[in-house]
């Protein structure tokens, strides 16, 4: 949780710099996660945005805990052979997870660029590949 | 490029150009790989020539670039296609009824405008989620709960434009009902609120549902009679405590007695929404059970019954589930057992009791939109279920309404069971099946039909299936509440009451408001003059 509320600090600061997209000055919630349309500079940064991407956007279907359907799902298809939770796995490439958030897969349906930007894509590939063998 | 329907190139040429203006280069949408994320993730006519394709999406961040973007569409006549979230998967997705359209897509507004927690109800914009509204409300210790269908990720208004349903208390439930209040940018770009908001200066928008004079709201729900940029909803005040308790009844004739009685309870405001199931659902694809199911239904019904009472099951089950203060839902819970207790061979057990706070450990493992909990765990239902097949690509919802009455199941149960043993299809429905009971005063006897993304006979199959058994419900009086936008000429054809004039009545308005026809053509099966005989 701390961890998240660091990126989302983060967040806020990479969301004022970049182009387009706005921050209401109340600071309301459902708008803080907001779109990036620029990458980050730094890794770290990118990697934290990530975080906060897929804390929004996957968690509630991918978290670690058995009840989530995209867990669930995948703790049956790979039966222990691979980590069920994503952010446990160590072997995801870029374009696997471009292309999950793009074209969906079996009940998945795609995200779109007014959900998950390309910006925002690229740091949540970087934050779920970032323990990956290179 | 893809093209919409009646316009020439250089026409759509021009107007892309100005939605560009109007809300920047970034949310012009016009390839292929971003078009395409605008189909029904869902289709039951996937890679068919029927599919529904989009020819480009705009995604303005405010009313003024709404009514820009509009304006722009009149002009030219360019079909465009609100969405809120578009996550309308099972009923369509984020696709439009007309191919090619340009789909209007207002996720980026998601501002909440005010929770008011003394009066109880919100304000939002189409982009908030009930996630959203959630955090919010969270985040700010508000004591209110949200009502939310078991997705999450939907919008509150994009749901509640489509008739969309919940699972808390009476009204809220209904999220159409328990609206108060819109603002919509009509199709040639006025600004119009609707309610107390038509009143410059009242602060009750989101108190007051009417306003005064005609109550208009309808037209923008399933229907394309303009875009909706903002809405009230009225709110539950959080409770003190919340008991489930479950009541199992013996018999297939109890439906009737049980029905009348948990009636009785909810439309006293008794009771939140009760769960109708039957504790046979884990036995029903045994051997033994499916055999006994694939006779002709009475002989299946009267062997099941058999099986259930000789093995001391149950036949139906009803959960209630109680809102309240601490003593009182303790005290209902016990009149609810007295009553019900009348039906020979009823039993009670208590399942949960909370209080508010509710801990998120609490509530895991629990129904959570029951206890206003947004999340996506619905989702379960239909993934991979085992290591070596494959879980669906989705489905689409058959949501017949039926009277609110055990009469109206029994007979439910037989004619759709009938229907796909003549039909030679596995049958979704069974002597056993039960309702869903969103709607305050109606049940609809649900299905889910499976989707394929690679097999088409598959989806043509359930296709021919489901607008049979929606032909057969209409000779019974059962009509969709809701419908993919395949399906949506044919359902308004069964809403046909004096030559059709409900849906005549419609076109006419639809002519007045929207001339031009660039509002969701089709929507609700209502199709503008120059697309009329599209329809049946
Ligand atoms: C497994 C599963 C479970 C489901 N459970 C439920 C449930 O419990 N309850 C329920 O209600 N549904 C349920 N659904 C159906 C659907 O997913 C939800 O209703 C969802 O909330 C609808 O999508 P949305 O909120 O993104 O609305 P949208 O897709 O944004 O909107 C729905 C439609 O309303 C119209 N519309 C939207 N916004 C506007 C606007 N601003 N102006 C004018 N017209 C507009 C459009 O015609 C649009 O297509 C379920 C689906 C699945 C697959």
């Amino acid at each position: 949780m701390k961890h998240l509320m660091t990126a989302l600090t983060i967040v806020g600061l990479l969301l004022s710099m970049s182009s387009g997209a706005q921050v209401p000055e109340d600071g309301q919630t459902s708008r803080e996660l907001g779109i990036l349309l620029e990458a980050p500079e730094s890794r770290a940064e990118l990697i934290a945005r990530g975080e906060a991407v897929y804390e929004y956007w996957c968690n509630a279907c991918h978290g670690p805990e058995m009840l989530k359907p995209g867990t669930a799902a995948l703790a049956i298809k790979y039966q222990g052979a691979l980590p069920a939770a994503l952010t446990e796995r160590t072997d995801m490439v870029p374009e696997f997870v471009e292309q999950m958030v793009r074209q969906g897969i079996s009940m998945m349906p795609f995200f779109r660029p007014t959900e998950v930007s390309n910006a925002d894509l690229g740091a949540l590939t970087a934050f779920l590949t970032d323990n990956s063998g290179d | 490029m893809a093209i919409p329907p009646g316009i020439n190139e250089s026409d759509f040429t021009a107007a892309l150009a100005e939605f560009e203006n109007a809300v920047g280069k970034d949310w012009v949408f016009t390839r292929d790989e971003d078009t395409r994320l605008y189909r029904d993730a869902f289709s039951p006519v996937q890679n068919e020539p029927e599919e529904i394709l989009v020819s480009a999406a705009v995604a303005p961040d405010n009313v003024e670039e709404v009514q820009a973007v509009v304006r722009t569409a009149n002009r030219y006549g360019v079909p465009i296609y609100p969405i809120s979230t578009g996550r309308n998967l099972g009923y369509g997705g984020s696709a439009p009824n007309l191919s090619g359209s340009v789909v209007l897509d207002l996720k980026r507004m998601n501002r909440v405008i005010e929770v008011d927690d003394k009066r109880h109800f919100a304000i939002v914009e189409p982009g908030v989620s009930y996630f959203d509204l959630y955090r919010y409300i969270q985040d700010r210790n508000l004591k209110v709960l949200i009502d939310c269908p078991d997705p999450g990720w939907g919008s509150v208004v994009g749901n509640s434009l489509d008739h969309g349903v919940g699972y808390t208390w009476g009204l809220y439930r209904d999220h159409f009902i328990a609206h108060s209040g819109m603002e919509v940018v009509l199709p040639n770009g006025e600004i119009m609120r609707t309610g107390m908001g038509a009143l410059p200066g009242a602060e009750s928008w989101g108190d007051y549902r009417y306003g005064f004079g005609p109550h208009v709201d309808g037209l923008f729900s399933q229907g394309g009679f303009g875009v909706v940029t903002k809405m009230g909803f009225h709110l539950m005040p959080e409770p003190e405590a919340y008991l489930k308790g479950i009541v199992t009844v013996p018999a297939r004739q109890d439906i009737v007695d049980l029905t009348a009685m948990v009636n009785q309870l909810e439309h006293q405001g008794i009771i939140g929404m009760p769960n109708y199931n039957t504790p046979l659902a884990p036995h029903l694809a045994t051997p033994e059970v499916s055999a006994m199911l694939s006779q002709p239904f009475a002989q299946a019904a009267q062997e099941l019954e058999r099986w259930a009472q000789g093995n001391e099951l149950g036949y139906y089950s009803v959960e209630l589930q109680f809102y309240g203060p601490r003593e009182t839902v303790q005290s209902n819970w016990r009149y609810a057992q007295r009553l019900i207790g009348d039906i020979p061979g009823a039993t009670f057990e208590t399942l949960h009791e909370l209080e508010w706070p509710i801990a998120a450990d609490e509530a895991e493992g629990l129904h959570k939109v029951a206890l206003g909990i947004p999340n996506l765990e619905i989702f379960r239902l239909g993934t991979r279920q085992s290591a070596d097949t494959l879980g669906w690509d989705g489905e689409m919802w058959f949501a017949p309404i039926i009277p609110k009455n055990g009469e109206a199941v029994l007979e439910a149960q037989e004619v759709f069971t009938e229907a796909f043993r003549e039909a030679g299809m596995p049958s979704f429905t069974h002597p056993a099946s039960t309702p869903q009971t969103w709607m305050y005063r109606a049940f609809v006897f649900l299905m889910g039909f499976p989707v394929s993304k690679v097999d088409v006979a598959a989806n043509q199959r359930q296709r021919e299936m489901f607008t049979h058994l929606a032909n057969l419900g209409a000779e019974h009086g059962w009509g969709e509440y809701r419908t993919p936008p395949i399906f949506q000429d044919l359902v308004m054809s069964h809403y046909s009451f004096n030559d059709h004039v409900l849906r005549r009545f419609s076109e006419t308005l639809k002519d007045a408001v929207d001339p031009n026809g660039i509002i969701s053509a089709g929507r609700g099966g209502i199709w503008p003059r120059h697309l009329r005989d599209r329809s049946a």
